[in-house]
């Protein structure tokens, strides 16, 4: 688990859902949370890409989780969040359903990802955290930003 | 290593820099007039003051190369050395060597170089003097190593006493200030004396010292009485530094007139521009909100006030603006004051005769532009020489001057400043052009039937285009002139070609003043609001469909008795809008880039703003015709088109 801050065997997480799931990222890695301001979109920028905000005088690119992990578009709500991360040096924004909570978790509940499990492709999971009634799909999101042959971003 | 340290070197790495730099040029010049003894001075001068300062810190192998240097110009200055072209190159060899060393200070590496060669060729110059010189030229060959000795040595000790006068010590070095620095030698001794640190007799025996380290040395730094004192331990550094700093508190006129400028750090100047930009945006926010309240309440006093405080605000920031932007602005010279070392470098490796002619070095142009365009200019000029200027004898058939020119300018011409590289050689083929972009299947036959010169010349900042029939070392490889319309391009810059052929070749560059804030177009496409950079939009045109006509495919307006193109930017973004093709009635920007004159179809004209440019993160591509973001007054992103990219 070297993409999650683990403390003497325990995970602190920021978890959040799409649909009916619930994800779950390493808190270290979470800038901030808005929520959805007016969003400028880029012209033949991959399709997952939202469009552009301004974060205080940044211009940062936002991505829509749900377009890229192929789950059915919903209109924002007022549950809907804009998460700040920070990847490979660079400041981009999800837009997730809502923000669930801060968890604490053991590392030694979070199993290795089942394949198949998810309409998710496996390469974005880091792991799945078994918690009493709950299933966290827990992110890396190194890799959810990857796809260099993507035109213009990254 | 202290930090007091760390900045007296870093200081003595910029200033040499600049040094070396100027010595190129100066030497250029100096072979066009050998006879001009300022020139000569000068250069011996700056070659002293470099070995002077390196011998201070301790930089043995500099003070080596630039005392055998130095041996070699004082014969030139007294006339006992022809300044030849062989001379010539082993001398700007030693400056090129300098500037090895100098990278090794910087990297902190401690590397050393193998200077034998470049000595014993200096030497070898230095021999051709008469004999009875060759006795005196043993003494001072023994030095450099002895001074470096004391230097480092000492560079240690005495560094923190220097410091207070260190631009002193660096800056100067000419022969003309040792009556000057006679009387600062007199004063240091008095204010320790007075002090009751030392006696005068320590003082006398400094002084004796001092001279007798003068006399031997003819040319070389020489320790101050300070620093003596401190050697024979007869006062600690600690009273020198203070005795130094109160001698410096008795300003000498001279000095008082040259602090005219200072040295700030580059960061710290984009951090204000920043800022700027910021309070930019905000102005345009506050002026928002300050029209929609008047055109609210038209009668209201306090609003008034408002309104004429508002167009304060905007004039004031308007002149920061500008003030900000000119503390980043540098002459073109220190981008041109390569080339003419490059050129004849370039055109004896070639057995060209070439004269460079620089015009308008003083132009000025915004630091990031001025670091960015060395390359492009580079490759450029080698061009020039490379494929313009022909072989002396060809020349000569031709009935032209043996001697060919290449001319750099730069001018301003309105918001942009325009650079030049004017060849007077043997122009671009334009038939062979043809034949190789066929042979490269760029473009049917058809096609280039259709397009004019300007457009054919266009092809060759193609990837991989190159028409030189052979590969030289110096260009035609085929990469580069993509790569320096890429590097224009990044700069919101455009390059054109014109050619004639057996008259030459002109590369016209046109290059924005400022990189950050520009003035942009705002126009409106469905819901979408984009901005265009004002500097490539000719007027705005409202066209009737019936206007529209196609030709190949492609629609057209006739304007003017011009033919121009238009391209739909909803189309090419995507959105759904007004301006379709069943519109009767649309707007049209008219973008006109090098000569290439196109319409971009809008729907709605917002008027012109300045705006502020911002990168966007994790965003690399100029290929999606962006130049980047900004953001408007009321705080929402508006993308910047870059045309040039777009169609």
């Amino acid at each position: 688990m070297e993409a999650f801050t683990a403390t003497e065997g325990v995970l602190q997480l920021v978890t959040f859902t799409l649909g009916s799931e619930e994800y779950a990222i390493d808190i270290l890695r979470v800038q901030e949370i808005n929520r959805m301001s007016s969003i400028t979109m880029v012209p033949n920028s991959p399709q997952y890409v939202e469009g552009v905000i301004n974060l205080r005088g940044k211009v940062i690119p936002v991505i829509n989780l749900r377009k890229k992990f192929e789950i059915p578009e919903k209109e924002s709500d007022s549950s809907s969040r804009i998460m700040i991360l920070e990847i490979r040096g660079a400041t981009i924004g999800i837009i997730v359903d809502s923000v669930s909570e801060v968890l604490r978790v053991a590392s030694n509940i979070v199993e290795p990802p089942p394949p198949m499990s998810t309409n998710i492709a496996a390469d974005f999971i880091k792991g799945i955290a078994k918690l009493e009634d709950r299933l966290i799909i827990l992110l890396d999101i190194d890799k959810l930003i990857s796809n260099s042959e993507e035109s213009g971003f990254f | 290593m202290s930090d007091e340290m760390e900045e007296i070197i870093s200081d003595f790495l910029i200033e040499t820099e600049e040094l070396i730099q100027d010595l190129d040029q100066k030497f250029i010049e100096l072979e066009a007039d050998k006879e001009n003894q300022d020139i000569i001075n000068d250069i011996f001068r700056s070659v002293h003051t470099i070995k002077g300062a390196s011998g201070f810190l301790g930089f043995t192998q500099m003070v080596q190369l630039n005392h055998a240097a130095e041996n070699v110009l004082k014969k030139i200055k007294e006339k006992e050395i022809v300044l030849t072209a062989q001379v010539m190159d082993v001398i700007l060899e030693t400056f090129d060597m300098s500037k090895v060393l100098l990278e090794h200070i910087k990297a902190k590496d401690g590397a050393q170089e193998d200077l034998t060669g470049i000595i014993k060729k200096l030497e070898e110059i230095y021999s051709t003097v008469k004999p009875k010189e060759v006795a005196h030229d043993e003494i001072t060959r023994e030095l450099p190593d002895l001074e470096g000795e004391i230097a480092a040595e000492e560079a240690k000790e005495a560094m923190v006493a220097e410091g207070a006068v260190e631009s002193e010590t660096i800056g100067h070095g000419a022969a003309g200030e040792e009556t000057e620095e006679d009387a600062s030698k007199q004063q240091i001794g008095e204010i320790l004396v007075s002090d009751g640190k030392v006696t005068e007799r320590d003082v006398h025996e400094a002084l004796k010292v001092q001279n007798m380290i003068m006399d031997s040395i003819d040319t070389g730094e020489v320790p101050r009485v300070g620093e003596i004192l401190t050697k024979i331990e007869k006062t600690s550094k600690d009273d020198v530094k203070k005795a130094v700093v109160r001698q410096g508190g008795q300003p000498e006129k001279e000095k008082a007139q040259t602090e005219q400028t200072i040295r700030v750090e580059v960061e710290r100047l984009d951090n204000v521009l920043n800022l700027v930009g910021e309070l930019v945006l905000a102005r345009n926010r506050v002026m928002r909100v300050g029209t929609n309240l008047e055109s609210k309440y038209p009668d209201n006093h306090d609003i008034a006030e408002l309104s004429e405080a508002n167009a304060f605000i905007n004039l004031i920031t308007t002149d920061l603006q500008l003030a900000v932007m000119k503390t980043r602005m540098q002459p073109v010279k220190k981008v041109f004051n390569r080339f003419p070392r490059m050129v004849r470098d370039l055109a004896r490796a070639m057995n060209k005769e070439v004269e460079l002619k620089l015009v308008g070095e003083e132009t000025e142009l915004d630091k990031s532009i001025i670091e960015e365009i060395g390359d492009p200019l580079v490759h450029l000029i080698r061009n020039s020489i490379d494929h313009g200027v022909e072989m002396p004898k060809d020349r000569e058939q031709k009935g032209k001057p043996i001697k060919g020119t290449v001319k750099l300018s730069a001018y301003q011409e309105g918001n942009n400043i325009v650079l030049s590289i004017e060849d007077d050689g043997k122009g671009i083929d334009v038939e062979r052009l043809r034949e190789k972009i066929l042979e490269k299947e760029l473009a049917s036959e058809e096609e280039l039937d259709r397009q004019s010169q300007r457009e054919l010349l266009e092809y060759i900042f193609l990837p991989g285009f190159s028409t030189a029939k052979q590969v030289t070392d110096v260009s035609g490889r085929g990469v580069g002139m993509d790569v320096v319309k890429t590097n224009i391009s990044k700069l919101n810059g455009t390059i054109y070609i014109e050619t004639e052929q057996d008259v030459g070749t002109t590369f016209l560059i046109k290059l924005p003043l400022t990189l950050a804030i520009i003035q942009a177009l705002m126009v409106g496409v469905g819901d979408e609001v984009y901005a265009i950079p004002l500097s490539s939009v000719v007027e705005t045109v409202r066209l009737e469909r019936k206007d529209i006509k196609t030709v190949r495919g492609q629609e057209t307006v006739f304007l003017r008795d011009e033919v121009v193109p238009i391209h739909r930017l909803a189309k090419k973004f995507f959105i759904t809008s007004a301006s379709s093709e069943e519109a009767l009635k649309v707007y049209m920007v008219v973008v006109l880039l090098g000569d290439k004159k196109f319409g971009i179809i809008v729907d709605k004209l917002f008027g012109q703003e300045e705006v502020v440019i911002k990168p966007i993160e994790g965003y690399s591509g100029s290929t999606e015709g962006l130049a980047g973001a900004t953001i408007t007054g009321d705080g929402k992103v508006v993308l910047i088109l870059d045309p040039a990219a777009m169609f």
